[in-house]
């Protein structure tokens, strides 16, 4: 038998917990932000007259187990219905509530309850255009390190600096580093651009 | 594509091929060494890198044409139109549309970068659709490698911004090598030897080659870091912006003088990205209390929702994750009640 109770009870029981758990960290799960879960249902009967007795006592019931599955509570709340009709459950929603951005497929709990078929199905595929990291001064700052690290690299890979590589040493005048306009100079500023590329390189590993 | 090293060997297909070719080397080693998890892909990922290395490959090379066929300057300007190719590409795919007072500030960066870059009118029809496409294709490049990174593991595994570039940048390098060998083959390696006598030093020419290869590799690489947390349309604003910040170090650095209408484009510009910025964050925040308050009142209304006797098919929920249906029977002890 399946009900609203057990869909509840299977969220917060361990084995749903240990999935939580193991499941891949991801950036939605890296913010203080609890996912709530929203169970849509329905509740009718064959003779309409059961639904008006049940559903409100439903309803409220219903409000109390749909709570987070990140909770702390273990056992899910009883479930008191005394004459259920039948209960159509429409659908199953993960939500953070104070975000619209959607958790994958790949991270929902919900989704490891079912079978693989069913997941298969129910894949759920996010694909959106809009800013993320722009929320956080953090995220600011990374993506305008990005965009300064783009800008530097398309002056040196543009500049008479680097066409001096293969050009006269006289461009190199302009540069205000006299030392590198001659041809001593050359190693320093070759350990220097190496220096800068392995910086670089680490950089891009951490981040 | 560094003009200089163009001017000393005239074969901008081959010299952008052997770039390619750098840049697949670097990221093929750091994969090999395992600095970088490498990507695996499935078809799906196969197909939206192939597409991705194929608007590269043509963009890159309709770049070359452009500068080839005309002014650097007119290019310039041509290619400062990349925001409105984005924008439109990006609605289209993404079918979500910004509002019309965030498009109109990209006039105002598209306007100012193009006074800016404004040196010769010499007008060329072969430069202006050559930077047409090249916009073209580096805005398709630019969503679809948006939709690639976004796509989560329906392309792949370890699909990060810079090991998508690496996987692009094979795929381009795929592409270009019987481009190059076709165009120009033939004449390469005698332009190459003329290249070298020229320049005198073959080793140095040679490393001006691979330095050129490498730094260009790592400009896209960052770009794409960049556009794994921006928009695309952001992504091609900043690309716009790009020139005005070779001017503006050209002259901090280079101690280059600047002219008073590139001075004025840039400033004009640069007013423009602060107003796209702000303007883009204004209604991003506005559609999100929007949002908010929906989700607020269809919450209500499904709290006092009647029973209207037919299966609801609706949910309150902003973010449908998932969306089974599945009937609950009745408990054997309600049968009996009942």
């Amino acid at each position: 038998m399946v009900d609203i109770a057990l869909i509840s009870y299977v969220m917060n029981s361990p084995s749903a917990k240990v999935l939580y758990s193991t499941t891949e960290p991801v950036k939605e799960l890296k913010r203080h932000t609890k996912p709530k879960v929203y169970v849509s249902y329905n509740v009718g009967s064959s003779d309409r007259k059961t639904y008006d007795k049940t559903t409100s006592r439903i309803q409220k019931e219903a409000e109390k187990i749909i709570t987070s599955p990140l909770s702390e509570q273990s056992q899910p709340p009883p479930l008191s219905v005394e004459r259920p009709a039948q209960v159509m459950v429409d659908s199953i929603s993960i939500y953070y509530e104070d975000d619209e951005q959607v958790p994958t497929a790949s991270h929902n709990a919900v989704l490891d309850t079912m079978t693989p078929a069913m997941r298969q199905k129910l894949r759920a595929r996010r694909i959106r255009g809009g800013d993320d990291m722009t929320q956080s001064w953090m995220g600011r700052l990374t993506i305008g390190f990005y965009f300064i690290a783009w800008y530097v690299l398309n002056v040196v890979y543009n500049s008479k600096y680097h066409s001096a590589f293969l050009l006269s040493f006289a461009d190199l005048a302009r540069w205000p580093c006299p030392h590198l306009a001659t041809e001593g100079g050359q190693t320093s500023h070759k350990i220097f651009l190496g220096f800068v590329f392995c910086l670089f390189v680490c950089v891009c590993e951490k981040l | 594509m560094n003009k200089k090293i163009l001017n000393e060997l005239p074969q901008p297909l081959t010299v952008g091929t052997i770039q390619f070719a750098v840049g697949a080397v670097y990221c093929g080693l750091v994969w090999f060494t395992g600095l970088r998890p490498y990507p695996i892909l499935t078809n799906r990922g196969k197909n939206s890198v192939g597409k991705v290395g194929l608007y590269h490959s043509l963009g890159q090379l309709a770049s070359m044409l452009s500068l080839g066929a005309g002014p650097v300057s007119f290019t310039h300007i041509v290619k400062a139109l990349e925001p409105f190719f984005s924008a439109i590409v990006s609605g289209i795919v993404f079918k979500k549309w910004m509002k019309a007072p965030v498009y109109a500030t990209l006039i105002p960066v598209v306007g100012g970068v193009g006074y800016a870059c404004l040196k010769e009118l010499n007008f060329s029809w072969l430069a202006f659709g050559a930077a047409m496409a090249s916009n073209l294709a580096f805005a398709l490049r630019a969503v679809e490698s948006k939709v690639a990174l976004e796509s989560g593991g329906d392309t792949g595994t370890n699909m990060t911004p810079p090991n998508v570039f690496g996987l692009v940048t094979w795929a381009a390098l795929l592409i270009s090598i019987p481009i190059a060998l076709i165009m120009e083959g033939g004449t390469f390696m005698d332009l190459l030897q003329t290249a070298v006598e020229k320049v005198g030093d073959q080793w140095q020419f040679y490393r001006a080659i691979l330095f050129s290869g490498l730094i260009h590799y790592l400009n896209n690489e960052v770009m794409y870091m960049a556009l794994g947390s921006v928009h695309p349309v952001t992504l091609a604003v900043g690309n716009t912006m790009k020139r005005v910040f070779i001017l503006v170090a050209s002259v901090m650095v280079f101690r280059n003088p600047i002219s008073l209408q590139a001075g004025i484009g840039s400033g004009v510009g640069i007013f423009g990205v602060l107003l796209y910025s702000l303007a883009k964050q204004y209604y991003e925040t506005l559609e999100k209390q929007q949002q908010l308050l929906e989700e607020g009142a269809k919450g209500k209304k499904m709290k006092n929702k009647k029973f209207t006797g037919t299966k609801k098919t609706s949910s309150s929920s902003p973010i449908k994750v998932v969306k089974p249906v599945m009937k609950v029977r009745p408990s054997s002890s309600s049968n009996n009640k009942r």
